[in-house]
Formats: C-alpha cells, structure tokens, sequence
C-alpha cells in the first residue's frame, strides 16, 4: 500500500509540474504575442510624425508649385490613405490583412513623394528655399527611424511565430487562441531608394 | 534614519525573515510527515500490528514537500531571475514607448523622468497595465539597472498629477531604499509553499471527480482525497504564516515609503489624495499574478479580502492618517483637496516657502519623519525637493531635439554613443572607423556630439539617464546588435577614457548583456586602491598631491584592512578598472556607498571639483549601482 501511495504522490507531483510547465508556456506565448503588439506602437509613432509632416511640406512648396496642383493633389490623397491604414494596423499589429493594407498606402505614399521630389528639382528657387530642404531632410530621417521600429516589429513577430512553432507550446498554441502566425510588416524595399531624395 | 542604520535594519529584517521562513518550511515537511503517517496508521489492516513506524514514507513524504518546496521557490526565481520586466510583463503590462504623445502616458513618464533625474538615478522604464482600472502602482527589479515602475490604467486616469507625483514617488522610494530585491526573494520562496496548497487542492479535485466513475479503488481514492486535504490545509496553514511574517515586515517598508514620497515631493496632500482615491474607488487587480506580487503594490490588489495583520499593506486609514494626522477622516475632503490644490501645490518646490512646509512636517509625520533626521545629508537615499525643482527645471531647459533623441529608441544609440567618444586622436579614429559601418548612425552621432558637449556637465549626466529607458524599445536582436557596438567601442578607447568606459558599462547593463569572456577576480582591495587611485590620480597634478589626496580618502578603509597604497601609474587605466568595477560590485551596499564617500573626500580634497573628477564620481556611482543625486 505504501509503494502505491507513494507512487501515486510521484505521478500527481509529475502532473502537476506539467500543469505549472503548461502554464509558463502560456504565460510565454501571452507575453510575446504582447510584445509584438506593443512593439507596432513605435512604428505608429514614427509614421504618425511622418504623416504629420506631409501637409507642412505640402503647405511649403505649394506657393511654388502654382502649375503642378495634380501632383500635390496626389500626396495629400496617398498621404490621407497611409494614415487610415496606419488606424486599422494600429487596431489589429501583426493581422496579415492591416499589415498587407498598411504596406500598399506607404508604397503609394512613396511613389507620391517621390514624384514630388522630381517636380521640385525643377523649381531651382524652390531648391533654394531652407524650409523646403529641411522638411524633406526630416522626412528622410524618419525613414530611418521607421526602418528601426519596423526591423524591432518583425523580430518580435518572428520571435512570436517561431516560439509558436517549436514542440510544446505548438500544442499549447492550438489550444489557447494563438492559432494565427502574426504578420510581418513589409514595405517595398525597391521604392525606398527612390523615396525623398534629400540632394538638392 | 541614517542611511546604514536603514541599510543595516533591512538587512537585519530580512535575515530575520528568512530563517522564520527557513522554519516554516522545515515544519511544512514535518507535518506533512506526520500526516503521510496517519493516514496509513488509521488505514491499516485489521490483522496488522497496532503500531508499525512507516519509515519509508516519513521520510518520502518530508523529502517530497522540501523538494516540491525547492522546485516551486528554483522556479519562480528562474523567472524573475530576467528582473523587473519579467515581473510587469507577467502582472499584463505593456511598455510605454518613451517618445508616446498620449498626454495621460506622456505626464506619467515625465513625473517619472523628474523623480530619477532628481534622484540621479537612470530613468526607470514605465509599465502600463492597460486593462486594470483599479489605482495601483508598482516597483520590481533587482537592481537599481534594471528597475522597473508600473502602473495601472485606472491610476492613470483617475489621479491628478499631484497624486500621480506622490504615488511615484512612493515606488522610488522602494527603488532607492531596495526594497524591491528583498520582495523578489520572499516572492520566490512564498511561491514554493503556495504550490503545497495548490498541489493539495489539485488531488482533491481530481479525485473528488473520479469517485463517482470508480468504486473498484474507493479505498485509495479516499486516501488520496485526504492526503489532498491534508497538503491544501497545512499548505494554506504554511502560506498564512509566510504572508503573516512578510506582512510585518512589508508593512514598514510602506510607512516608509509614504513618509520618503511626503519627503521627496514636500505636498502630503498627494499622495494622501492618491490614497484617498484607491479608498473611495478601487486598487483591486484582474491579474492572477497579482495576489503573489501584492507586496510590491503600493495598495493591497485584493481588497479588505486579508486580515489586518495578514495584510502587505497597512490599511488606508491608517496610513493617511500618518500622512496627515489633522485629516477628518473623510476620504472625498482628501480626493477633492488633493485635485484641488494640484495647480498651486504643483511649484512647492520653488522657493516660495520651503522652510515653513518643512517645519510643518516632523510633527505631521510623527516617529517616521524624525527617523530621517533633520535633511538630506543623513539620508543619502533621498531626494529633496531642490533637487525635484531642480530636474524639472533641467528638463525643460534641456533643448528639445536633444531630449527627443534620449527618447527616440533609433537617436538614442547615437546620443548614447556620444558618450563613448574618445579625445585621444588614435582612438577615436579607430572608432569612426567601426561606426562607419552605419553611415546614418555615424551623421546622427557628428550631429547630436556638438550641442551635447555645449552642455553642462550634469545636463550632460541626466540626457544619459533618460535615454537609457529608450533601450528598453529595442528589439532582442537590435540590442544585442548595439551591445556587440558598445563593447566594440569600449575596447578601442584609449587607456585614459575612464568615464567612457563607465559609461560603456552602464549601458551594457541596461542592455541586459553579459560579458563574454569572464573577468579575473581582483582582490577587494586592490580594486579599491585601483578605483581611489583613479581619481586621485585624475585631480592632481603630480604623484606627491595625489598621494596626499589618496591618504585622506582611505583612511576609513585603512582602519578596517590594512594600510592601502596608491598604485603606480600604469596600474589606474581602463584595463584595471575593468576588473576592479567587477570586484566592487559584489560587495555589500554600504561598503560601495562608504567607497564612494571616500572618493568623494579624495576629490574635495584640494579644495576645487573640478568637472572631469565630478563626471568621474557620478558615473563612479552608477557603476556601482549607487544613487547619485542631482547637486541643485
């Protein structure tokens, strides 16, 4: 009798220390499936600034561009599409149809801004001006920052979808709602050599 | 209090503590010893002997509660082992991005920033638990590197920035007075016993299931129900205890803390107010985990649910009634007194009327105020409002880009890297060389190097501490990235750059990155003759003066173990002082602090600090994880 008890103390402390290890493990996919949500936030903030500057510029150079109302016209309409994307992706990070939306309306930002940035090099005393230059150099630096916050995202979604992945928590995954791997946010890294160009 | 006292109290309390827990959970394996006995003595076969001594499972039984005991606390340590964030991010905190423009985020960093800069510690990050709308607030870390502050939705939204102000400056308290790593501990150990309880309640759910579907093992099934019981009931019995004791324990530690928040921020109102508020509305937590942290809360999670005595915290009546004693015990007089007065209370600290307010307040704050003596030089673990009107004022005279880029997860690294920059020639090419791999990094660095070095020493000293935090927004691989750079960087100083390797290692240990290859052990006190020589060395002009200097400061560590030296010259570069910050770091808070005393007196020595020896001693001090509060 006393070998029985003992065994079955043996096999409850086991199932135990499997309910405990299940727990961590959902603690874990909890907490990265976190991470990466609230890493998203850092990009919001970037483009937010991004887009935020977008009517300064236009504001600027519309003096100037009397002729070339079409091409503004253009990026303040890209521009107002980013930023409901960036809304929707805000609501739902790493969703793969938000962050496919987002990736589209900041492509056809670009392509806008970039179309804008051949039109001033023809204006030389729009090329001139220190306030034009300046708001297209910030503009270029946020790129930057947007390319670290995005690189920061996609490795907490990759840290995410590959926990996910490996032995136990996969079981766990399936069991607990973290079905989805989530999405990593892309942008078209042919257009961001034709972005802004800053050579005047 | 003076400082050691305080120190040597903690120490002494949790010493205390711990062997009260050490019994309990030697009694815990007895008991269910005892129990695993009866169970198979009143179980027996009729035609048994009346008194066999089961040996086997005595000692099965006692060695199985130790063990499951041993793996619970291993376990939850491993846990927490990765330091506050591990803490907030498991109670459901996110962390608030330090550039965030939401105002209710962006008031609650900036009292923060204030607080630390004032404290002259590195800004800690804030966690913010979204989806708790109870007033609760938060410390954990291990360390003074990697603190953590959280607070919950509710205290966001429901206090005003006075309250705010007082509650976070309760939770520093905590940071500076390090209660944070003894609560880490407990909160181990308390967790080995909690799993007792819950293993017992495990096995009578089981088996209270099961007996319906089974009859054939009823007599087991039975057994096992009541050894379920038995291990629920004397683990419960066993976590009572253990909470009783860290009860009387955390409970002082809050006196203190609400007496250290009245003291930093010179308005009992705010903090009066914010606990006023938790009193009228709630401070209760959804989090499962936060029944097990609810001593590092500054208000009880579950509320009025513990005993007076059982409880981590004193009950609000009580506390505010410390705070302030002429208080009508109505909670909406302090809730309204409290927003009310925020606009003007907001500048106690100018100097208005500093000393009439500080007079008011020994006798306001009965036994626990005059245990902090009359000022700040007693209790070096304090801020004082000066030094709070002081960083306030730093931080809004500070240029904005600048402040941007401390908060800017991408600038931060070139503002951090500024500081790494050497003024040797050879070095510092050397350095370009290894940042021109990242030309935008590199234009970011040549921009932000000018205007930082326009700047005061000690502004220079708080944009340092406010963008570490920022680091905490950097990916896994980003920061393991900027670690390899900063290492890289560190290793190509010049022999000389003794604040740019301090500074180096501060950050590396805010990345949470460890040093590859081990360092020798120094001896203790060839790393403290390596650290005073130092500066002795860099404020005198000559070997004579310096050792003069030298003398001075060691005197008190002279008294305790042998006369000590100053090193020759070529022993008191970057390359010695890298084995002996490691050393240092080891030893007791009270020894580093009386280190960093006798450093002081070496620099003060010849009359004139001059800046490079003030620079020295600050990052001296965050190096060796002391606070080095802002000299208004």
């Amino acid at each position: 009798m006393s070998v029985g008890v003992v065994i079955a103390i043996i096999v409850i402390a086991l199932m135990v220390g499997s309910v405990f290890y299940f727990i961590g493990i959902y603690n874990r996919l909890t907490t990265l499936g976190e991470r990466h949500k609230n890493a998203f936030s850092q990009i919001e903030v970037q483009l937010q600034r991004r887009y935020d500057l977008i009517p300064n510029l236009v504001e600027t150079v519309k003096a100037y561009l009397k002729h070339e109302q079409e091409t503004l016209t253009r990026v303040i309409e890209a521009r107002n599409t980013a930023l409901s994307g960036l809304k929707a992706a805000a609501q739902n990070p790493g969703e793969a149809g938000a962050m496919k939306q987002l990736a589209q309306a900041e492509s056809g930002l670009r392509s806008a801004l970039s179309q804008l940035s051949v039109v001033v090099e023809r204006y030389p005393e729009l090329k001139a001006d220190s306030q034009t230059g300046a708001l297209f150099e910030e503009l270029t630096s946020t790129e930057n920052k947007v390319a670290f916050a995005r690189q920061a995202f996609n490795d907490a979604v990759t840290a995410y979808n590959i926990y996910k992945k490996t032995f136990p928590p996969v079981v766990v995954a399936g069991m607990t709602g973290h079905n989805n791997d989530a999405a990593l946010l892309e942008f078209d890294s042919a257009k961001i050599k034709e972005a802004p160009k800053v050579s005047f | 209090m003076q400082f050691f006292e305080q120190q040597d109290q903690a120490r002494a309390q949790s010493g205390r503590l711990l062997l009260l827990f050490a019994l309990a959970v030697i009694a815990l394996g007895v008991v269910s010893a005892v129990a695993a006995h009866m169970l198979l003595t009143f179980n027996r076969d009729p035609e048994a002997p009346p008194f066999v001594y089961h040996d086997q499972v005595v000692w099965c039984a006692a060695l199985g509660t130790w063990g499951i005991i041993f793996l619970g606390s291993t376990y939850k340590l491993t846990a927490l082992r990765g330091g506050g964030h591990k803490v907030a991010e498991s109670m459901g905190g996110t962390l608030l991005m330090a550039n965030s423009h939401d105002p209710l985020e962006r008031r609650v960093l900036n009292v923060v920033e204030e607080m630390a800069i004032a404290a002259g510690l590195p800004v800690p990050p804030v966690y913010l638990l979204r989806s708790e709308s109870g007033i609760n607030a938060f410390a954990a870390g291990w360390s003074h590197d990697d603190a953590v502050i959280g607070v919950t939705q509710g205290a966001l939204s429901t206090l005003s920035r006075d309250q705010l102000q007082g509650v976070i400056a309760h939770e520093f308290s905590h940071i500076l007075h390090r209660d944070c790593a003894l609560n880490m501990r407990l909160l181990g150990v308390l967790y080995g016993i909690v799993v007792i309880s819950s293993l017992g309640r495990f096995i009578m759910h089981m088996t209270s299931g099961s007996r319906h579907r089974s009859t054939k093992k009823e007599g087991g099934v039975a057994q096992l129900f009541i050894l379920g019981a038995v291990l629920w009931l004397f683990g419960s019995l066993g976590v009572l205890v253990a909470r009783l004791i860290q009860a009387a324990v955390s409970q002082q530690r809050e006196y203190l803390a609400d007496a250290s928040a009245v003291q930093f921020t010179r308005n009992p109102h705010g903090i009066a107010g914010a606990l006023a508020q938790i009193a009228t509305a709630s401070s209760a937590l959804a989090s499962p985990s936060a029944k097990d942290s609810s001593h590092m809360l500054i208000s009880s999670p579950s509320s009025s649910s513990f005993a007076g005595l059982l409880s981590s915290h004193p009950p609000l009546f009580e506390r505010i009634s410390r705070i302030v004693p002429a208080w009508d015990g109505n909670f909406d007089s302090l809730v309204a007194a409290g927003t009310g007065q925020g606009q003007p209370r907001r500048n106690a600290a100018a100097p208005s009327e500093p000393n009439a307010e500080f007079e008011l307040e020994p006798a306001a704050m009965g036994g626990e105020l005059q245990a902090f003596g009359a000022g700040r030089g007693d209790d070096q673990n304090a801020v004082s409002v000066t030094q709070l009107a002081a960083a306030r004022g730093l931080l809004a005279s500070m240029q904005v880009n600048l402040t941007d880029a401390a908060h800017d997860p991408y600038q931060v690294r070139a503002l951090l890297i500024t500081f790494l920059f050497d003024a040797d020639p050879i070095a510092r090419t050397a350095q370009t060389t290894t940042l021109s791999d990242d030309s935008a990094l590199l234009r970011e660095v040549y921009a932000m190097e000018e205007p930082l070095f326009s700047l005061e020493l000690r502004e220079r000293k708080a944009l340092f501490n406010l963008g570490l935090p920022t680091l905490a927004a950097l990916s896994e691989p980003q920061r393991h990235s900027f670690a390899q750079l900063v290492r890289t960087l560190r290793d190509q100083m010049s022999n000389d750059n003794l604040s740019g390797y301090c500074f180096a290692l501060v950050i590396l240990r805010h990345l949470g990155s460890t040093e590859t290859e081990p360092t020798p052990p120094v001896l203790v006190k060839t790393a403290i003759e390596t650290a005073l020589g130092m500066l002795a060395a860099r404020g005198n002009t000559n070997r004579a003066q310096a050792e003069v200097a030298f003398n001075q400061g060691s005197q008190r560590f002279s008294a305790r173990g042998g006369r000590l030296k100053l090193p020759p010259d070529d022993q008191l570069g970057v390359k010695s002082l890298h084995g002996a910050l490691n050393s240092l770091r080891r030893l007791p808070v009270r020894t580093r602090q009386d280190l960093l005393n006798a450093a002081e007196v070496i620099a003060t020595e010849d009359g004139i600090v001059k800046d490079s020896e003030q620079e020295l001693l600050s990052i001296l001090a965050t190096s060796l994880d002391v606070a080095c509060p802002l000299v208004a």
